[in-house]
């Protein structure tokens, strides 16, 4: 069996249906060594690769989700402030008692370093996830979810992680890497993403599933669906997705909508069922109303 | 044999010559991934070599094409190759089915990675030749035939006969190599210069099927190429004057003493865009590769909004601007019972247009007109052009006619040009380039405006 084909079944084990693509992908990103961007409309499984890969690797999953405005100090690092003071307040007195002879400033600052009293130390350090990927021990894999919606200076910090696996904390200096996560950076492309950092990774370009392959997603998620209807939904869904919409249904929503169905005890697919039940698979009200329009519900 | 280094790294300078950066360490990491995964499936090798080098979604598509161009030859391993002391080809050439032997020589043509300019040309083909044994075919028939002769097989009269025969042939052949070659080595990008800016340049009526194709693929490139010229020219020119209040404000924290000096940065003003686009038949590819290019630089506009008329007027704003924009717009039209196949009338359209997007005309906005401005004699609408002309900031027309056209027939040029801050003859990619720089560069009138045009104005 060759290398790709045993990455399909691993993740399959880890309930996640890939194609050679997808398994070229991980087979290279763990090869390489190198962080993978995955690049797709939502839902088409982008996020969920992420999570198969830390199952198979059984490694640690840390995940970034981006937003705008993320900043350092919620993806890499934070002072804990008001441990800080707490414990200034608590140490109050004996640090009276350290410095009571000093005569000037100067002084007193020489007496508290030479006690080793640092307010900027590892002790009041919040770890956030780019640091905790690289700290610590065993695998981990580092999700950085959505990536597009963070702003450009956010890549700038995950540009110096990727390329030297390091962190600069300027209170503390450099930290190295103690281990090398594995990168999975997601990317609905609503931004461009810089080429500085696309250079440095590999590239997947995730599509929605072929029938076939979705076909096998459904039954694995929804075991309990008769093969019939399975090929039913998988097809009219593709069929769906031909039309322009504006959120077009993704492989979750084949599986809430299966779900729905099975739930019902419907074993076949008809008008009057589409009808009854497409709210679970198509969510904007204007979606339904072009449907409605195309006569995809009659 | 090529070695895989070799075959990756002439890959790779390819894919750079289509403006798909690639660099030495993505080449490192297809080979280190190749040497595990081996080289017996093409489609590994694809996808291997896809996600390691392709890092923009629009690249795959070039990517796709130049690797079945590439690695075509790869599973046709040039056939023709002399060995020993007379080429396998001379029966070929003498006896075979020509057609069949073309398709060889083809394989063979593509099989070779050219490298430099267009100057191998020459060279290039005598490699070809020599492979192909066509080189040395002359000279070898006549051995053979010579052969024959000593042998007695033939007489003085057939010998004659079957050299001339025989050289014709080779000729023949000879003559169809050359414009396979050309094309291959435009299709490997090395020729690229010469061929595509005559592509560049020339009128969209002139160009074939093909040929219009060829120029979607250059549109990505250009726009890019656009895009550089434009952040080059603005980091001239983002500088203003100096900011005394915020200097005087940022000395307060060095006790009043300036040590920065700071420049009040000029502000970009976006515009907003309006295009009202003629989408009669004499129009569709001027209109298709105004949006193409214009999509590389959309950022540059605060909004864009694209409305179409033949003989009334509908926003399609939202059509894919850069993949088969006219097709969208056939769908479209055909679901909204938009008559793509009407008379032209320039004043109805202008009035629909007044009547259900006016709202999209402020002082802000830059409308654009892509026309040829031929009404049919109906009314051009000029209360409406008027009327325009009182809101919005700059209107500019695009005309694919040569501007001896703008005043026969049914042309209202002679009207539209009096509301119009320019009027441009836009017949090629090249053209259209020029405007759109010109336009976001903010320098629209000067630089593209025919003199004949605004002789027509006065």
């Amino acid at each position: 069996m060759s290398e790709i084909e045993k990455i399909k079944e691993q993740l399959k084990t880890a309930d996640y249906i890939a194609d050679d693509r997808i398994a070229t992908a991980v087979f290279l990103l763990r090869e390489l060594k190198k962080p993978l961007i995955v690049e797709g409309p939502p839902g088409a499984g982008k996020t969920e690769l992420g999570k198969a890969l830390a199952r198979i690797e059984n490694a640690e999953l840390i995940r970034l989700q981006c937003y705008e405005g993320l900043d350092v100090n919620h993806a890499v690092y934070e002072w804990e402030y008001s441990k800080q003071m707490l414990y200034v307040q608590m140490l109050r007195s004996k640090i009276d008692s350290l410095v009571k002879d000093a005569g000037t400033l100067n002084e007193a600052l020489k007496i508290l370093e030479r006690e080793g009293i640092s307010f900027f130390s590892e002790k009041f350090l919040v770890r956030r996830p780019l640091l905790r990927a690289i700290t610590g021990s065993g695998t981990a894999v580092l999700l950085v979810d959505e990536i597009d919606r963070a702003d450009e200076e956010f890549e700038a910090f995950l540009l110096e992680l990727l390329s030297d696996w390091q962190i600069t904390i300027p209170e503390i200096g450099t930290v190295h890497a103690e281990r090398q996560p594995y990168v999975v950076i997601t990317s609905n492309a609503v931004r461009e993403l810089s080429d500085a950092l696309r250079r440095r990774a590999l590239h997947l370009f995730l599509d929605f599933p072929s029938i076939e392959r979705e076909k096998e997603i459904l039954i694995l998620h929804v075991p309990q669906i008769e093969n019939e209807l399975a090929q039913q939904v998988v097809e009219f869904v593709a069929q769906l997705r031909k039309v322009t919409l504006k959120k077009p249904p993704s492989p979750s929503e084949t599986i809430d909508w299966a779900r729905a169905l099975t739930r019902l005890g419907i074993r076949e697919l008809n008008k009057e069922v589409v009808r009854n039940t497409i709210s679970t698979l198509v969510k904007h009200p204007q979606d339904l109303k072009t449907l409605e329009k195309e006569g995809h519900l009659h | 044999m090529k070695s895989l280094l070799q075959v990756v790294l002439e890959f790779a300078h390819m894919l750079r010559q289509w403006g798909i950066a690639v660099g030495p360490e993505q080449v490192e990491d297809a080979l280190h991934a190749l040497t595990v995964t081996g080289i017996h499936q093409r489609e590994i090798v694809r996808n291997v070599l896809k996600m390691t080098m392709v890092a923009k979604r629009w690249e795959e598509e070039v990517f796709d094409m130049l690797f079945e161009l590439h690695f075509m030859g790869m599973e046709f391993p040039p056939l023709l190759r002399a060995t020993g002391d007379t080429s396998p080809a001379l029966a070929f050439i003498l006896f075979g089915d020509e057609r069949k032997f073309l398709e060889i020589l083809e394989q063979l043509v593509n099989a070779e990675t050219p490298q430099g300019d267009q100057r191998m040309f020459g060279a290039f083909l005598w490699r070809v030749l020599t492979a192909s044994g066509l080189a040395s075919a002359r000279d070898e028939l006549r051995a053979f035939l010579n052969r024959l002769l000593e042998e007695g097989s033939i007489s003085r009269e057939e010998f004659e006969k079957l050299l001339e025969e025989g050289n014709t042939r080779i000729s023949k052949l000879r003559e169809k190599l050359r414009p396979l070659i050309e094309k291959m080595l435009v299709e490997k990008g090395v020729m690229r210069d010469r061929r595509v800016n005559s592509l560049v340049e020339r009128e969209f009526y002139s160009l074939s099927d093909e040929e219009l194709n060829e120029l979607r693929l250059l549109c990505r490139h250009l726009g890019r190429q656009l895009r550089t010229v434009l952040s080059a020219a603005r980091k001239h020119s983002r500088k203003g004057d100096l900011d005394v209040r915020r200097m005087l404000r940022e000395s307060e924290g060095t006790d009043g003493v300036p040590f920065k000096l700071i420049y009040r940065q000029r502000r970009i003003k976006k515009p907003r865009l309006v295009i009202l686009a003629d989408v009669s038949s004499s129009m569709r590819h001027s209109l298709e590769f105004f949006l193409r290019i214009l999509h590389a630089v959309r950022e540059e506009f605060s909004s864009v909004r694209l409305f179409i008329f033949v003989n009334s007027c509908m926003e399609v704003s939202w059509i894919p601007w850069d993949r088969n924009p006219l097709d969208t717009l056939g769908h479209l039209a055909e679901k909204e019972g938009f008559d793509l196949y009407a008379y032209t009338n320039y004043g109805a359209s202008l009035q629909s247009f007044m009547e259900n997007y006016a709202s999209a005309l402020t002082r802000r906005t830059s409308v654009i007109f892509i026309g040829d401005g031929r009404s049919n004699y109906a009314d051009p609408g000029e209360e409406v052009m008027k009327r325009m002309r009182e809101i919005v900031r700059h209107i500019y027309w695009l005309n694919p006619e040569p501007v001896y056209g703008w005043v026969t027939g049914d042309s209202e040029m002679k009207t539209f040009i009096k509301y119009v801050d320019g009027a441009y003859v836009v017949r090629s990619l090249q053209d259209m380039w020029n405007f759109v720089r010109d336009l976001v560069l903010g320098r629209g009138q000067t630089n593209v405006t025919f003199p004949e045009a605004l002789a027509l104005k006065g």
